[in-house]
């Protein structure tokens, strides 16, 4: 009897891995159905260990992907739909070449729809892994919301991004979930923080919608992805409403007084506008309940207590942040980018308004007295109220970021502002340049100091020329005082000498030579160095490597920044003197 | 009516002969009488006793089963009350045979509720929009919000099957990563959403846009010398001889100086070995005396008491270097845990770094930075730099989420005419 050969590539890699043309085979789709549907199961290719075993000893690289994940895609239901959606392509595009434009008629009233609920569930057995996945659909639901009708892109799929993204603003400000921003070139950073997730979302600024070209952006796939991503959203929204007690879809009871319009066209249209304002309060499920006080449990453990002193000053710090603004009045000006404005505004606990013409919803007017603070980014305004700070918008993204109202001098119109800093940065990195100014955010005092070293520059200055002056006089004062000194001297010593002689003295202090102890450490530390391994050393010398690059990095920063308030120093001079001689 | 049994035929097959009518008339009335009604009758009493009564008689609870609102895990305490109401001591095998069965059928029974997927159903849709499909999606159909993660079995009334609402009962989470392992895809473990360098910022700081113009100089500077061929790079390639001349001076230092003293070795160590052998070929001619013999034994012996007696005497030692040895694999252990360590990060980070699942390769881009002049410093004059949908799209193909490839050109596919030139026409038809 002759025993059964071993088939080769029967098992190991070859077994687990499938070519995407044998997975298509398999599901009977083409490869644009097969493409959505990975995206909507969320299955990717996967890269093998060894290529050749993975691809059963076929040449190239091919996209492998994992026979399990392909036998979980066969039970899935959807490929039904995908199949009669292909029918239906075929049956439509008959009726249309035959002209039969009733059947066609009846095919295109009777056409198959896309259930994702359950994929959603699949997905994201939790609200909390949805919550862990929101980056991506936060920022192409915000990215798909500004587009207009394209071929790829139906004009009510971003009609329903725009409506859902606006939801979700709304939740994040009943939630007063915002804790850090940043305005880049590319757009808005947001980042939030909701059961206990943190959130980061980019919206991009308003520009007009530039053409891509097919070759760099595949509009067909990420439409899909936003098809999957809206659903999802929903989910969100939906669970995030009911959490917070708030009525979904959103309903507003208040109505502001500057609605003056005689005939509402469309009550859907009315309130979706306002919903879209985000500058009315949301109507809650339950009345008259607050939010409970969160008081942060203190376990006796002794290994910990900073850990828990600082958690207790992170938690007061984000309470005293919620109302950041509670009080404050802000009048947007038109120039201004209103959205992102309003939501940061409102999320911190300030009312904001805006010019009536330019959208719905303003709750006051410009001419209101009891404005606090003006947002205008111009160089000028021809008409200013006294009681109110006329401030950039900067100052507002500045103060979230530094979790306290800064001072509003430098962020006055047509004054040059000081730079607008990341909050993403990683603070626990020991080698990182930080700017003076990002110092001065964290340390009060390094602020004081930074205000003093800007004015002692200036007066420095001043006293130089006067100290040249004073110089002449004072030199001919020390050189008297300078005699005197000597004969005191000479008295103690006698003195001194006398008592050592008499009495039990304490130990003469040895007067550390630091070249010689800096010498000494230098070689002990070379005789470390080299008692590290073989084996490390190569480990070793590349962390002293990097080290030493970052450090050069810093050095280099830190001498750019010298060399340039020197000069800066120097153009003050300049300034002062042309002034002196027109004066 | 009278029974006659052939006793003789019993047990041969054969039919009872049964005689209808008597003989006197008198009980004639019988011939009327038919027991197929009192048979049948007997049989249902029968059989009912048999399945347990009939089911008109029987009350509603012990026909069906009634949901009251019992899920494993979150009405276990209510159950419970349930149970130390009744007094009657259900067990934890009560609960999940109760469970189970509602569960079972629930999912077997029909339900009106839920479309059917697969059939070839007509049913009168309405004009697709967006719109109304998340209306649909979101507003269940009888009207109610959805909420796709809900625990808790709505408090509806249950006392009719018509308003359960089959929608909540959601199948059990198929398990998401098919692959078998309860880890996420490595995928994930990517942020979607980096924060940008703090160059990219409106408003940047000259340290910041000083150190993000650097790294792009850098990154480009790194992808140029990549593209320039290893010939024309002038620090490479010297580089590259120094170290091939002094790998080869290496070679011939060895050859010549080292090799050369093996090979003086080699000769003495065969000079010895041959005289080795030569000794050896003598002392086998010789014959050993008994005397001789038995000083070798004792030696040997001598020596391998020598060697037990410090065996014994090192391992009684042991014990007081037990703290050096237990320092020495306190040390390795160290070593081994943060070899492991590197082990599994630098695994992490190959793992998570772009893939190549076709023939393309992903490039990863440079920092979009804004030029000195370029910088705005409001946000009334910002120019927009990057292209914000192609980024999420590279950021896909980053996270080896989609892979990397060019799109397929449509290339023309041009048809072969044929035709017939005008000259060998006029010749075909002379």
């Amino acid at each position: 009897m002759v025993a059964k050969r071993k088939k080769k590539y029967a098992s190991g890699e070859g077994a687990h891995f499938m070519t995407r043309k044998a997975a298509l085979k398999k599901l009977q789709l083409s490869l644009n159905d097969f493409r959505r549907l990975c995206i909507l199961k969320g299955i990717y290719p996967r890269e093998p260990r060894n290529r050749k075993r993975a691809q059963k000893g076929q040449a190239g690289i091919k996209t492998l992907y994992h026979v399990k994940d392909i036998q979980f895609l066969m039970h899935e239901p959807i490929i039904w739909r995908l199949r009669d959606y292909k029918i239906f392509n075929k049956k439509v595009g008959r009726a249309r070449a035959v002209k039969d434009f009733e059947s066609l008629k009846k095919y295109l009233n009777n056409h198959p729809t896309l259930k994702l609920d359950h994929i959603v569930k699949e997905r994201y057995p939790t609200f909390l892994d949805a919550l862990r996945d929101l980056d991506d659909c936060l920022t192409l639901c915000f990215l798909f919301s500004t587009f207009p009708s394209i071929a790829h892109v139906p004009r009510d799929q971003s009609a329903l991004c725009r409506r859902l993204t606006i939801e979700f603003l709304h939740a994040v400000i009943e939630a007063k979930a915002l804790r850090k921003v940043f305005v880049s070139i590319k757009g808005y950073y947001y980042q939030a923080e909701i059961k206990g997730e943190t959130i980061t979302w980019i919206v991009p600024h308003h520009f007009s919608f530039e053409p891509q070209s097919r070759a760099e952006v595949d509009f067909k796939l990420m439409s899909t992805f936003v098809e999957f991503y809206t659903v999802m959203l929903g989910f969100i929204n939906f669970r995030l409403y009911h959490s917070l007690n708030l009525f979904y879809p959103p309903k507003f009871s208040v109505v502001s007084q500057n609605d003056d319009e005689k005939s509402i066209v469309d009550e859907e249209v009315f309130v979706s506008e306002r919903v879209a304002a985000l500058n009315f309060p949301v109507s809650k499920t339950s009345s008259g309940e607050e939010e409970e006080e969160v008081e942060i449990d203190t376990f006796s453990t002794e290994d910990t207590p900073e850990k828990i002193e600082e958690a207790k000053i992170e938690a007061e710090k984000i309470k005293n942040l919620k109302g950041l603004f509670k009080g404050l009045k802000f009048f947007i000006n038109r120039e201004v980018p209103r959205e992102p404005l309003v939501f940061i505004i409102r999320c911190f606990g300030g009312e904001v308004s805006w010019d009536k013409l330019l959208f719905v919803g303003a709750s006051f007017d410009e001419n209101d007295e009891s404005v606090t603070h003006q947002i205008a980014d111009r160089p000028s305004m021809d008409k200013q109220f006294i009681s109110r700070y006329y401030i950039q918008p900067q100052w507002v993204f500045d103060s979230v970021n530094a979790r306290q109202l800064l001072p509003v001098n430098k962020y006055f119109m047509g004054e040059v502002l000081p730079p607008h800093l990341s909050p993403f940065i990683d603070k626990s990195r020991d080698q990182q340049y930080i700017p003076p100014e990002e110092k001065a955010l964290y340390d009060p005092e390094a602020l004081e100091e930074l205000h003093k070293k800007q004015e002692t520059d200036d007066e420095s200055e001043e006293e130089e020329q006067e100290d040249e002056k004073l110089e002449a006089e004072d030199s001919e004062k020390v050189d008297e005082d300078e005699e005197d000194t000597e004969d005191e001297e000479e008295e103690e010593e006698g003195e001194s000498t006398k008592k050592k002689k008499l009495k039990v003295t304490p130990g003469e202090v040895y007067k550390e030579v630091p070249w010689e102890k800096s010498k000494q450490e230098r070689q002990e530390y070379k005789l470390r160095e080299k008692l590290v391994k073989n084996k490390h050393r190569k480990l070793y010398k590349s962390m002293m490597a990097g080290r030493q690059q970052r450090a050069k990095e810093i050095w280099l920063l830190r001498k750019k920044r010298r060399l340039h308030e020197e000069k800066q120093k120097e153009e003050r001079k300049k300034k002062k003197k042309v002034e002196k001689q027109t004066t | 009516m009278v029974i006659k049994e052939n006793t003789s035929d019993i047990g041969n097959g054969t039919v009872k002969s049964i005689r209808k009518f008597s003989r006197s008339k008198k009980k004639n009335w019988r011939k009327f009488l038919s027991t197929k009604d009192v048979e049948a009758k007997a049989e249902e009493f029968l059989l009912e006793n048999l399945t347990g009564g009939p089911v008109s008689k029987k009350a509603d609870a012990e026909l069906f089963v009634i949901d009251k609102g019992l899920h494993r895990g979150k009405y276990q305490e209510s159950f419970l009350q349930a149970s130390k109401a009744n007094s009657a001591k259900q067990t934890r095998k009560d609960f999940r045979a109760i469970c189970n069965s509602l569960y079972c059928e629930r999912m077997l029974l029909p339900n009106p509720h839920v479309e059917s997927i697969r059939g070839r159903e007509k049913k009168k849709s309405k004009k697709f929009c967006y719109k109304k499909v998340a209306q649909r999606f979101l507003t269940g159909k009888q009207g109610t919000p959805k909420d796709l993660w809900c625990e808790e079995v709505h408090n509806a009334n249950l006392s009719s099957w018509a308003n359960v609402n089959f929608e909540n009962f959601v199948k059990p989470a198929q398990k998401a990563f098919a692959t078998g392992k309860s880890k996420p895809p490595l995928a994930k473990l990517r942020r979607a959403v980096v924060p940008c360098h703090p160059g990219l910022s409106c408003n940047p700081s000259l340290a910041d846009h000083g150190r993000a113009l650097l790294t792009t100089a850098s990154q480009i500077a790194f992808q140029n010398m990549n593209s320039i061929p290893l010939g024309h790079q002038f620090p490479l390639s010297l580089a590259k001889s120094f170290r091939t001349n002094v790998s080869a001076s290496r070679r011939t230092f060895h050859k010549k100086f080292l090799m050369q003293s093996n090979s003086e070795k080699n000769l003495s160590l065969r000079k010895k070995s041959i005289f080795q052998v030569a000794n050896k070929s003598n002392k086998v001619q010789e014959r050993k005396k008994t005397a001789q013999r038995n000083k070798e034994a004792r030696q040997r012996a001598l020596q391998r008491a020598a060697r037990r007696k410090k065996f014994e005497k090192r391992r009684s030692h042991e014990f007081f270097r037990a703290r050096k040895h237990v320092l020495e694999i306190e040390k390795k252990s160290e070593l081994t845990q943060l070899a492991a360590k590197r082990r599994r990060m630098k695994k992490l980070f190959s793992e998570l770094q772009p893939k190549r699942f076709g023939r393309l390769k992903y490039q990863p881009e440079h920092l979009d930075v804004q030029i000195g002049e370029e910088l705005s410093g409001t946000l009334r004059a910002i120019t927009p730099k990057s292209d914000f949908l192609r980024e999420r799209f590279r950021s896909f193909q980053e996270r080896n989420i989609i892979e990397t490839r060019k799109r397929n050109r449509q290339r023309r596919k041009y048809k072969l005419k044929e035709y017939e030139k005008r000259s060998f026409k006029a010749r075909a038809d002379e």
